[in-house]
């Protein structure tokens, strides 16, 4: 999957698994499973 | 930049939450480092650790040109099923930050008044926010750090 798909309007957004920087490890299912949720993606630390 | 960018977020975390929306960020930075950036920056919303570049690849928003793969810059706004309500990559508001976006949030949530279907309400609504305050938020964002 080089390409990727970006999730567009009305799609739903494939799930995932990552560790947080605490390394408590966060599903996507359980990040908006009490509420909607705003997923900032920013260029990391440098 | 990505910094301010976080921070911006942060400033307006308690009107995230008041409009009932959770706040996440993500980026290929280890945990260490990741935390680090969230302590320092008194970040209220978790970081996520991206390390392998798995998601930023799946959604194709992997930016190959530095250092071994980094997200581009996009914010994806989630209903409770993970239906994207909102995307933007690279674009006006995932530059422009948290105050128009919280307000666009906050018009849609009380309903306001469009004829468009539910699924759409939310991007016309953003369109438009945009469109009327984009002089405004320029200079607005920049201006409250």
């Amino acid at each position: 999957m080089l390409e990727g798909h970006t999730p567009q309007a009305g799609e739903i957004a494939p799930e995932f698994t990552l560790p947080d920087s605490t390394g408590t490890s966060r599903t996507l299912t359980q990040l908006v499973s009490e509420r909607p949720l705003v997923l900032i993606f920013y260029r990391g630390q440098w | 930049m990505c910094l301010r960018q976080l921070a911006n977020y942060r400033d307006h975390a308690s009107g995230f939450r008041d409009a009932g929306f959770d706040l996440a960020a993500l980026a290929v930075d280890e945990p260490v480092r990741s935390e680090a950036v969230r302590r320092e920056n008194k970040l209220p919303f978790p970081i996520l650790c991206d390390t392998r570049r798995e998601v930023i690849e799946a959604w194709g928003i992997i930016n190959h040109k530095e250092k071994g793969g980094i997200a581009e810059p996009a914010i994806f706004v989630l209903d409770r099923s993970r239906r994207v309500l909102f995307g933007s990559v690279d674009g006006e508001f995932s530059r422009v930050g948290a105050a128009a976006l919280l307000e666009a949030l906050r018009n849609h949530s009380s309903g306001a008044n469009s004829p468009a279907p539910r699924r759409h309400f939310i991007i016309a609504t953003l369109g438009d926010y945009w469109r009327a305050a984009r002089g405004v938020m320029r200079f607005g964002v920049r201006s409250s750090r």
